[in-house]
């Protein structure tokens, strides 16, 4: 019996040797996500680089003079006008011009709704003016309040003005009221919003991307020796399955939780599989890791450095010195102390609790080669913790008078979904917004580090039996070659960002070539792919992996080890080391 | 044959149809008491509402909101960490 289980725990051990050939070119999925994803990105930038909204160098120019202008005056915060041209300056996106509009309204996913699920893909022009109407007094009084508490807030700034900035009393009167105006701009932006609804049908376009993206695939799988023809029509199941996740995901109160179209779609897709069960027509489309690999290759030009500095050093300490300190301890810890058998479990759990949820969950699990369960189970834990944290947290931050540029470094840090990010932080404060969804951002940036330092360590050390010495070249014939893709794509867009400077890097790559086209592409990958995972997945299957309930003491301790270090960091960051750039922002 | 497939089948639909109204519970009835049961979680679900935000989105280019804090960041570095760098 022992001598039966030696032998089959060493059948186990992964001790071959890879290989690489020239046809892995066009017969491995690595390869073909390479190059659909970088097909897209080309056509992003094609479409959208000729193309700069008009003006924009002017328009630039003069929101940074008047910019300087203000800081000049000395005053110790951002005054009125300051805050002013830097609105004009976020609102210049190539995305926002007449064609990308169009674009996005072919690529679009089901609109928002609350009581009607039908409201997610049709809304009538009667229905429009009719929610534009009924919205109509709410949006005056919020414009009206907003108009008020700007002359309030001048008034304070006037006031701080002439007594040369150098009265405590008057420029703190002058920010708490320029704060208030903020809330009160933000608020009647939102309502605008909701009295210029304009009419639409999904459907159709939903069924013309649905052709466009099976015939996308089925290239690659055609050229990959599979049968294109069988892919189309299951991809039909998961796309189906796909639209129902964003519906869902756009329902009011799943928002209130946070709960995305991820979750949605594995949920959907398990519920299918585990009770009338995955049609077998809709099984040759269940290509979870083609439709990853596609994603993160669009996702690695998302992953751009210039974001790092966004927020100074202090950002950089809580983002980038935390993160890989909990991470790396967390998979020590799941190791050595909960002895979690799955070194791919842990290792995803790991990166999900402690980079940023979901996307750093689906970027290490496919550079470990994880399990679809596993990574199922790392995005059901974020997506708990995350509602529970977006929830709790500003209200542990208002309770105890924490600081909210402290609060919100720390809710950037701690809390798993930029998307709960963001409502918690802004939830608070402007201020707080921008710190929280700022560390946020430069933590999404460290899934590329993240993805590639576990791809190596997994050659070169977990994928080989005990004492075997794994060479450069067998490292690169074990080496998951998406990822190469995912680098590239970060490093060339980084690189484009850094030539066309931080004003028209934002305007045409981050607000055009990749919020205009390829992350609404990448978006539509991911949900395919979590689709596909569900359809897959046996809940008995999951619950093997869940035994002993490591996984769930691994997130808690890992998830509370982080708010600890977190809180502290930027403590020290941003109240200790660095108060000028508190003061500042 | 027939009789042994269609037990299993409309056990399968039961299920389906048992999640399907489950979801609807949640949805409608279960998560709205929860969030209207304390202050903090029905103030953060109205401010979500007006706010528009998708709170769902993982990813930093997912969310709009983003781009505005991206800005207001970057400005204060900009500007007034180099003005305080001059003195």
């Amino acid at each position: 019996m022992a001598e039966e289980t030696l032998q089959k725990s060493e059948e186990n051990v992964v001790i071959d040797k890879g290989q690489s050939k020239l046809s892995d070119l066009w017969l491995k999925e690595d390869y073909w996500a390479i190059w659909l994803g970088f097909f897209l990105l080309a056509v992003g930038m094609i479409i959208f680089l000729p193309r700069q909204p008009e003006g924009m160098h002017a328009k630039f120019e003069k929101s940074n003079m008047i910019m300087q202008a203000e800081v000049e005056r000395g005053a110790p915060f951002k005054t009125v006008s300051f805050l002013e041209a830097q609105d004009a300056k976020e609102k210049i996106k190539a995305r926002n011009q007449g064609f990308a509009k169009k674009l996005k309204s072919y690529m679009a996913k089901p609109s928002g709704w609350k009581d009607n699920p039908m409201d997610a893909f049709i809304l009538s022009q009667a229905k429009a003016d009719a929610m534009n109407a009924a919205n109509m007094p709410k949006y005056e009084a919020a414009k009206e309040k907003a108009d008020l508490a700007k002359a309030l807030a001048l008034e304070a700034e006037n006031l701080a003005a002439a007594a040369s900035f150098s009265d405590q009393a008057l420029n703190s009167s002058a920010v708490e009221k320029i704060s208030v105006w903020r809330k009160a701009k933000a608020s009647a932006s939102a309502v605008k919003k909701k009295v210029s609804k304009k009419p639409y049908n999904h459907i159709p376009t939903l069924l013309g991307l649905m052709a466009i993206m099976g015939l996308f695939f089925a290239i690659g799988m055609k050229v990959m020796g599979q049968s294109a023809r069988k892919f189309l029509l299951g991809f039909i199941g998961v796309f189906a399955v796909s639209v129902f996740s964003y519906m869902m995901a756009g329902q009011a109160t799943m928002k209130h939780y946070g709960i995305g179209y991820a979750a949605w779609a594995i949920a959907f897709g398990m519920i299918i599989a585990n009770t009338i069960g995955t049609p077998q027509w809709v099984k040759p489309a269940l290509q979870v890791e083609f439709f990853i690999k596609t994603g993160l290759v669009l996702l690695g030009a998302e992953v751009l450095f210039n974001k790092i500095i966004a927020i100074g050093v202090p950002g950089i300490f809580v983002a980038w010195v935390v993160t890989p300190i909990v991470l790396i301890s967390t998979f020590i810890f799941g190791q050595k102390v909960l002895k979690i058998e799955s070194k791919t479990l842990n290792m995803v759990i790991s990166s999900d609790m402690s980079v940023c949820g979901t996307s750093a969950a689906i970027a290490a699990a496919a550079a470990c080669r994880a399990k679809k369960e596993e990574l199922t189970l790392a995005i059901g834990l974020s997506l708990v913790f995350t509602s529970i944290m977006m929830i709790v947290q500003p209200a542990i931050i208002k309770a105890t008078g924490m600081p909210f540029i402290l609060g919100g470094a720390w809710m950037g840090g701690t809390i798993d979904a930029t998307g709960a990010v963001a409502a918690a932080g802004a939830f608070l404060s402007e201020k707080a917004l921008y710190v929280a969804a700022t560390i946020k951002m430069i933590q999404n940036v460290l899934i590329g580090v993240t993805a590639f330092g576990i791809a190596v360590y997994w050659c070169a050390k977990v994928e080989c039996a005990p004492g075997q010495k794994v060479g450069w070249m067998e490292i690169w014939h074990r080496f998951p070659k998406f990822v190469l893709g995912f680098l590239a794509a970060s490093v060339i867009f980084s690189f484009i960002y850094a030539q066309l400077g931080s004003d028209v890097g934002f305007t045409m790559i981050d607000n055009g070539v990749l919020r205009g086209f390829t992350r609404i592409c990448r978006g539509w990958f991911f949900c395919f792919s979590f689709a596909a995972i569900g359809l897959a997945t046996n809940f008995r299957e999951l619950a093997h992996y869940f035994k002993g309930g490591k996984p769930l003491i691994l997130y808690v301790c890992g998830q509370s080890f982080n708010l600890c270090l977190t809180l502290l960091m930027a403590y020290i960051m941003f109240y200790l080391v660095f108060p000028e750039i508190t003061a500042a922002i | 044959m027939t009789t042994q497939i269609f037990p299993s089948q409309l056990k399968g639909v039961g299920q389906l149809l048992a999640a399907i109204s489950l979801i609807w519970l949640m949805t409608f009835v279960v998560l709205p008491a929860i969030t209207n049961s304390s202050k903090s979680s029905s103030t953060l679900a109205a401010f979500i509402d007006s706010s528009g935000i998708d709170t769902g989105q993982f990813y930093y280019t997912d969310v709009e909101i983003v781009t505005q804090a991206d800005m207001g960041a970057r400005s204060s570095i900009e500007f007034y960490q180099a003005r305080a760098a001059k003195k």
